[in-house]
């Protein structure tokens, strides 16, 4: 055991404790966004370069900027939290439980075969080798995407389809839509706040004029390595959301309405897309989501593709459409939007 | 019952390091009354999960384990994005009282 892993595992658990200790929330986020770039250093050193760079992107990256939006929207006295909250005696009693948890989880580990090397099971019998050996009817040549695409292909569908009910959840609770756009009309000029471009620093502005070109190139390049090296749909799609969002605090973003039809279009086209894919191998006379060697790489490419714009596409929106959550009954009002309703009345 | 602790491969500091997140992030899901940092706990405790389930699959750099843990990554991000959005629903909707908005209204 190099002492480089152990600095790190130790760092981890101690940046993690402090992250809930801290009684300034600000500083507990940030602390939790160093906590993710420290996991995407781990995710390296445990030979998953796939998951590093999902880490890195989507685990600190574009968590950290929801989680900083949303302390922003929050009233001064909600982000500190005072010390008697802290350390409360109901707490301190959870300390049992949590204890033994450990100590049952730790000797799981412990006695784990991974742990004993001779008492590992043979290497065929194992799902990874497995993988390994029938690389080839994939279509792809990096293990990771053959089981997120083909072999697995199942729990990748139900993931997209899980981030388009998160966004699907945001927006709902947004009030984005017909009825807002109707009270917009009304009660336009009333307010002077500007929901759509929430801030226009132009440090970030001159960031963003930097990085994003970048950041382009680089959720391009790993969409495109994604069949024969780490990368793929979902790390690609989660730099170009970055890149939305550094955009739109830079005061560039596109004027998004939420409501439009070609922003939920570019937010499912992924999903109906895989669906069509994994449907059409039925109708064709084979399982769902059969497709082996050479067709099966232009079926992964194509569903990759799109899978970037919807992971992309959802995962800014969810940025995007978590700033627009107000209180009930108290709808929106956007001068813009209202000018140019006119001029189209 | 005579385990040797075997502490040879470095896998096993991440693991150990899994078990400790996973404690955490549950007792700061319960201890916690902040719901940013109940957030906070659910994903600090779901990273120690996923260091877990990397850190045990057998031989070195199990695809399967890297592909779960790559969803399990993405679901997360899509929990957290909508469990944000309901927190800043509920402290919109509290911050007109006097107290603490994460408390209830008494």
């Amino acid at each position: 055991m190099s002492p480089f892993d152990v600095v790190l595992a130790l760092l981890l658990v101690g940046l993690a404790c402090r992250v809930l200790a801290t009684r300034d929330l600000f500083e507990g986020i940030v602390l939790f966004i160093a906590f993710g770039l420290l996991m995407a250093l781990a995710w390296v050193r445990l030979q998953a370069p796939d998951v590093a760079l999902a880490e890195a992107a989507i685990g600190a990256g574009l968590t950290g900027a929801l989680l900083l939006d949303a302390l922003r929207g929050m009233r001064a006295s909600d982000r500190q939290l005072p010390v008697a909250e802290l350390y409360s005696l109901r707490s301190l009693a959870l300390l049992i439980p949590m204890s033994a948890l450990v100590l049952f989880l730790v000797g799981a580990v412990v006695r784990s075969p991974s742990a004993n090397e001779e008492a590992s099971p043979p290497e065929a019998r194992v799902a990874g080798a497995l993988v390994r050996e029938r690389l080839e009817e994939s279509g792809v040549s990096q293990p990771v995407t053959a089981v997120l695409l083909n072999f697995r292909g199942y729990d990748t569908l139900l993931e997209v389809g899980v981030l388009l009910l998160a966004l699907m959840g945001v927006l709902a609770l947004a009030s984005v839509g017909r009825q807002e756009a109707n009270e917009a009309r009304y009660t336009a000029g009333t307010s002077s706040e500007s929901l759509d471009l929430p801030s226009r620093d132009p440090v970030l502005g001159a960031l963003a004029r930097l990085l994003v070109p970048v950041m382009l190139l680089a959720g391009g390049y790993l969409l495109w390595t994604g069949t024969r090296a780490p990368g793929g749909a979902f790390q690609a799609g989660a730099v170009l959301a970055a890149a939305g969002v550094l955009l739109r605090l830079g005061g560039l973003g596109i004027p998004v309405r939420l409501d439009q039809g070609w922003f939920r279009a570019l937010a499912v086209c992924g999903f109906v897309l895989f669906l069509l894919v994994a449907f059409g191998a039925i109708v064709s006379g084979g399982a769902m989501l059969e497709y082996r060697g050479k067709e099966a790489a232009r079926w992964i490419v194509l569903i990759e593709g799109f899978l970037t714009v919807t992971t992309a596409v959802v995962l800014a929106g969810l940025f995007v459409a978590a700033a627009r959550v107000r209180r009930a009954g108290r709808f929106e009002t956007d001068p813009r939007r209202s000018v140019g309703r006119q001029e189209q009345e | 019952m005579a385990t040797t602790l075997s502490f040879s491969s470095s896998t096993q500091a991440y693991a150990l390091a899994g078990v400790l997140l996973v404690a955490v992030g549950l007792y700061g899901l319960v201890a916690r009354e902040h719901l940013i940092q109940k957030i906070l706990a659910v994903n600090i405790g779901s990273s120690g999960l996923f260091l877990l389930l990397v850190a045990l699959a057998p031989g070195t750099s199990d695809p399967v384990a890297q592909a779960m843990v790559l969803t399990g990554i993405v679901v997360t991000v899509s929990a957290t994005g909508f469990a944000l959005a309901l927190a800043r629903r509920i402290h919109a909707e509290r911050a007109e009282g006097s107290g603490p908005s994460w408390e209830e209204p008494t």
